[in-house]
């Protein structure tokens, strides 16, 4: 489900970007080097150990913010990326079983901060055109952290995970240095949860899911 | 068929009390007591060391059964007693038959019978209780042993909205004094006895008392002292600079007598005009009265019932008892048993515990941290819990699960002919009777921290027990030992987050 949330939105967005650009007058000027995206992201994540968040923070839904530098026609139309976004969520502490969740009225509060290292490609036309979309893939490195009410060092989790994300999105320039975005990611955290907890109860393992993020950002460079 | 006793206290030392408090005495109370009949069968059967009260069958006949068929199906009785002449409660008929003492023969004759879907002697529990010296030491060991005070930070003794019944020999809810007929060594004599109401143990958190045994109806008399011990461990009043501490020092208790005490049986003997003293084992708690006090426990508010008593004889009506009360959502802990070394037989009701979701069967560890020596052992032991040991423990008596109760020097039946039963103490006492009050208490915590379902119950606390002893062969998981492992209330308290 959450796969094919994310291929519709990208296909969403390459559908509305690419008549767009077939039909766009709008021809920026181009010069050569590369170009400095820098964008605010704010994500909706959508996490695959749902069961787990539903019970212990009340949605598998959760919002993040954040930002990022995408570095674009380093080799052609070739782009990296350095990607930050946080999420903090209050919820509390429960007791699962057979399925029934217990609310034990213990506050938790969660924060993860993935930063995200890759690049891609965009897909541009022949033509010069306002819309960019594109694709890639990044390697994740996720802060983690719970603390709870009571407890002491051993309860509470610090811990860094490391995944990979594989994104596409699309890219529209509202004027020559400012941008708009969107774009779905599918990121994989596989054995980030599972061996205790809520997690182990419902024996959900990946701490990754599809983020679907929109994006505010300045051109720099060209 | 021969039951023997489950709960053994294998030593209790008992130390005065700074400033024992003697409760102010009310105005004298009329005494009730059992029918002088009643009172010899309790006599008898500690005579013949029987584990049932002679004479005495329950029998539950088919459902939509006629009374005349019922007649039929006890005309299987040589002695063909009237079905007019059964006593009821609720589903179950109490034949008395006073021509043939052996129930079991009984019992044997109308099971067999087509109208009859069971009928099984009415058996007794017990448990014993054996003075000890008095003395000194950190006595609370126990709560230590389980880092109740960490646990404590996350529930302070759970809430007065959950009932927690103490289904055994009672919790006194009268002040003042009553008057009782007893032997005091040349003669029957009507004597004032004094009671009063735990100083440690307010009074406004015993909520619906009954006594299913004596006939008081809603007044419930302690005269044995190990009623008001498992309570103290439940919920002794805690944090008012007063004797010990409980596990959940806000629940509410609902004292239900089932059991008959030395006391009440030689009260009641010498009401009959009975001579001399009855035996020091006379008493106990007979299946039917115990059937009664669950249901009504369940019927009437309570969330965890304690059942510190058993024996070895299976009872359907107890069984069934007990399932009832799981459907109406009440968790119940019962003690796995005392009898490791007398043959290790397997113990009722604890052995009903495996197939009852909602049911734990608990064993006793000592203060090293080891099954206490006497703690049976098998398939249906699924929890431990400190039960105290006096193989593991000084002469202080450092190694019993100290609790205030009746004080021993007063009211034992070895100490003294004419007892009181106004002053508490704290004293020691070691059994898994004294362990399975630690399960109740801590499930009275979970449900007051939100876990509301008995089986959910029994599975947090068994999720996060601490494993010990050797893996069953039929399951790693547990240990016939230990079952689980030793509770982790703190642990259990605290419950998951995402990841931990």
């Amino acid at each position: 489900m959450r796969l094919f949330v994310c291929l519709a939105f990208t296909a969403a967005a390459l559908t509305v970007a690419l008549p767009c650009a077939a039909a766009g007058p709008w021809t920026p000027a181009r010069r050569p080097g590369p170009v400095f995206h820098a964008y605010a992201a704010v994500d909706l994540d959508i996490f695959n150990a749902s069961q787990t968040f539903d019970a212990v923070v009340g949605s598998s839904h959760l919002p993040a913010y954040g930002g990022g530098v995408d570095v674009t026609d380093i080799w052609k139309h070739l782009f990296i990326r350095v990607a930050v976004t946080h999420l903090s969520k209050k919820g509390g502490r429960v007791f699962v079983d057979s399925g029934q969740v217990f609310p034990l009225g213990i506050p938790l509060t969660l924060t993860m901060t993935p930063i995200e290292i890759g690049g891609g490609w965009r897909f541009a036309g022949k033509r010069p055109s306002r819309f960019a979309p594109y694709a890639g893939g990044a390697a994740l490195i996720v802060p983690y952290k719970e603390t709870s009410a009571f407890g002491d060092a051993a309860d509470n989790v610090s811990q860094s995970f490391t995944g990979a994300a594989v994104f596409a999105g699309v890219e529209a320039s509202v004027t020559r240095s400012i941008t708009v975005g969107g774009e779905a990611q599918f990121r994989a955290i596989p054995n980030a949860l599972g061996t205790a907890g809520a997690s182990q109860a419902y024996n959900e393992t990946d701490l990754g899911g599809v983020t679907a993020r929109v994006t505010i950002g300045v051109k720099l460079g060209r | 068929m021969r039951v023997r006793v489950l709960s053994v206290v294998l030593g209790l030392a008992g130390v005065l009390m700074p400033g024992s408090h003697v409760i102010g005495q009310q105005a004298t109370a009329p005494a009730a007591a059992i029918s002088p009949e009643r009172a010899d069968e309790y006599v008898e059967a500690a005579v013949r060391r029987l584990d049932y009260l002679p004479g005495e069958v329950l029998i539950k006949f088919k459902d939509g059964v006629a009374p005349d068929r019922e007649q039929r199906a006890l005309d299987a009785v040589r002695s063909r007693p009237s079905v007019d002449n059964l006593e009821w409660i609720g589903e179950v008929a109490i034949l008395r038959d006073a021509s043939q003492p052996d129930a079991t023969v009984l019992a044997d004759q109308l099971r067999s019978q087509p109208e009859v879907v069971y009928a099984e002697p009415n058996y007794l529990r017990h448990h014993f209780s054996t003075p000890n010296d008095p003395g000194y030491a950190a006595r609370q060991w126990n709560l230590q042993a389980i880092d109740m005070p960490r646990a404590w930070d996350i529930n302070p003794g759970g809430s007065p909205s959950t009932i927690v019944a103490v289904v055994d020999t009672g919790i006194t809810t009268f002040t003042g004094n009553m008057t009782f007929a007893t032997w005091n060594g040349t003669a029957i004599q009507n004597v004032s006895i004094p009671f009063a109401t735990n100083p440690d143990l307010s009074s406004s958190r015993l909520v619906l008392p009954f006594d299913f045994v004596t006939n008081m109806g809603s007044t419930v008399l302690d005269t044995d002292g190990h009623g008001t011990h498992v309570s103290s461990t439940i919920g002794e009043d805690t944090n008012n600079g007063l004797l010990d501490a409980g596990i959940a020092y806000n629940a509410r208790i609902m004292p239900v007598k089932v059991c008959m005490s030395y006391w009440d049986v030689q009260f009641s003997f010498s009401a009959g005009g009975g001579r001399g003293f009855v035996p020091s084992e006379s008493g106990g708690c007979p299946v039917i009265a115990i059937g009664q006090g669950i249901r009504y426990a369940a019927d009437n508010g309570a969330k965890v019932i304690n059942l510190s008593l058993g024996g070895t004889s299976p009872s359907i009506t107890e069984q069934d008892a007990i399932t009832y009360a799981i459907s109406k959502g009440v968790f119940v802990a019962i003690a796995a048993g005392n009898e490791k070394l007398n043959g290790n037989p397997v113990e009722y009701p604890a052995a009903y515990a495996p197939s009852l979701a909602g049911v734990m069967a608990v064993g006793a560890t000592n203060r090293s941290g080891n099954r206490a020596y006497y703690s049976s052992t098998g398939n249906y032991v699924e929890i431990a819990a400190p039960g105290g040991d006096s193989q593991d423990s000084d002469q202080f008596g450092s190694g019993f699960v100290w609790q205030s109760t009746i004080r021993p020097s007063v009211s034992d039946p070895d100490q003294v002919v004419i007892p009181r039963f106004d002053l508490y103490a704290e004293v020691g006492i070691s059994g898994t009777s004294m362990a399975a009050p630690h399960v109740a208490g801590l499930a009275a915590l979970l449900y007051s921290q939100g876990i509301k379902t008995p089986a959910s119950i029994e599975q947090a606390i068994k999720k996060t027990a601490k494993f010990m002893g050797a893996p069953s062969a039929s399951d790693a998981t547990r240990s016939d030992e230990f079952g689980f492992g030793l509770i982790q209330p703190r642990t259990a308290l605290f419950g998951m987050g995402i990841k931990k």
